[in-house]
């Protein structure tokens, strides 16, 4: 069987005259050239960059008025009771009229019964009181 | 010139171009003779050798030291190698047998190559080898690279690349006694 260690080794490639002479200053012809020609983005910077800001006024313009749009809830929490309670007494509206316009729902009615019949000790002390008075009294 | 002094004219911009003079003219025959083993014509090697050069002066300011100047230089020059060679089988859509054809006929064909009839065997039987397989060999056989400069090059672990040369041997002597 051949071997490899029987081969000697040889250079069976050759260059053209005088290759490794010039070859440094053609890389460095290269290196000076890419330098010198502008990229595609250098060349048109100026361009992109006003493109850019058109752009961003554009979305700005856009975006701005798409912002989260406040709620009238979030309205009306904002403005105190105090505010409120003046504003209702102050415009013509009745008592049935305010009640048609809210929309309870089943914990409201139990908070404001609770809020309704709540009785403080002083409160029940008077009630007893009034239990024993005579019938005809009230 | 040691590598440090030229390092250091390489990352001085008054200095660069001189320092890049030296560079090449310093390694220019390694990386190009790396090449043309590799990619078989002089015109596809002179481009690459070029390109090559061209990143080192790109990335001269990337170069950690942690290795030596010519290892980092020589990696680029392989990976520069295997990529051109992934792309011309890319290109054409060609399975690796048609392109170690290719170049195969370049070998008998290019006036530029000169060898008696068992030169041009073992050249042949090397266009066999897989890309990363052949460069190895070439690193070790042609080049008297140590398996630790050679792992630093490819980061291949030192028992990884005795296998693999071991194994190219064996595939080179098979097809000498077969042809």
């Amino acid at each position: 069987m051949k071997k490899l260690e029987d081969i000697p080794k040889k250079q069976i490639f050759t260059v053209p005259d005088r290759y490794f002479e010039e070859l440094p200053s053609k890389i460095q012809d290269r290196i000076t050239a890419k330098h010198q020609t502008p990229g595609f983005f250098e060349r048109f910077k100026v361009s992109y960059t006003i493109a850019l800001a058109a752009l961003a006024i554009l979305v700005i313009l856009i975006w701005i008025p798409g912002q989260k749009k406040v709620t009238a809830e979030e309205m009306l929490a904002s403005i105190s009771t105090e505010e409120l309670i003046a504003y209702l007494n102050d415009i013509d509206i009745s008592d049935d009229e305010l009640f048609d316009a809210i929309e309870f729902n089943t914990t409201d009615v139990e908070d404001l019964e609770d809020e309704v019949f709540r009785f403080e000790d002083s409160d029940i002390i008077i009630l007893e009181e009034l239990n024993d008075l005579p019938k005809d009294t009230l | 010139m040691e590598d440090k002094d030229l390092i250091a004219k390489l990352r001085n911009p008054d200095t660069k171009n001189y320092g890049f003079n030296l560079l090449i003219r310093t390694y220019q025959q390694r990386v190009y003779w790396h090449v043309r083993k590799m990619v078989i014509d002089h015109d596809d090697a002179d481009d690459l050798t070029q390109e090559i050069f061209i990143k080192v002066f790109r990335h001269i300011d990337n170069f950690r030291e942690d290795a030596q100047l010519y290892t980092w230089i020589y990696r680029i020059a392989t990976n520069e190698c295997l990529s051109f060679l992934q792309r011309k089988k890319r290109r054409f859509f060609l399975p690796i047998g048609d392109v170690a054809e290719e170049l195969t006929q370049k070998l008998e064909s290019a006036s530029d190559i000169s060898g008696d009839e068992v030169q041009l065997k073992l050249q042949k039987a090397l266009l066999k080898l897989p890309d990363k397989q052949r460069i190895v060999f070439n690193m070790k056989y042609f080049d008297d690279l140590s398996y630790e400069e050679i792992s630093k090059i490819t980061d291949t672990s030192v028992g990884a690349l005795k296998a693999s040369y071991h194994h190219a041997v064996k595939k080179i002597e098979e097809y000498l006694e077969a042809n």
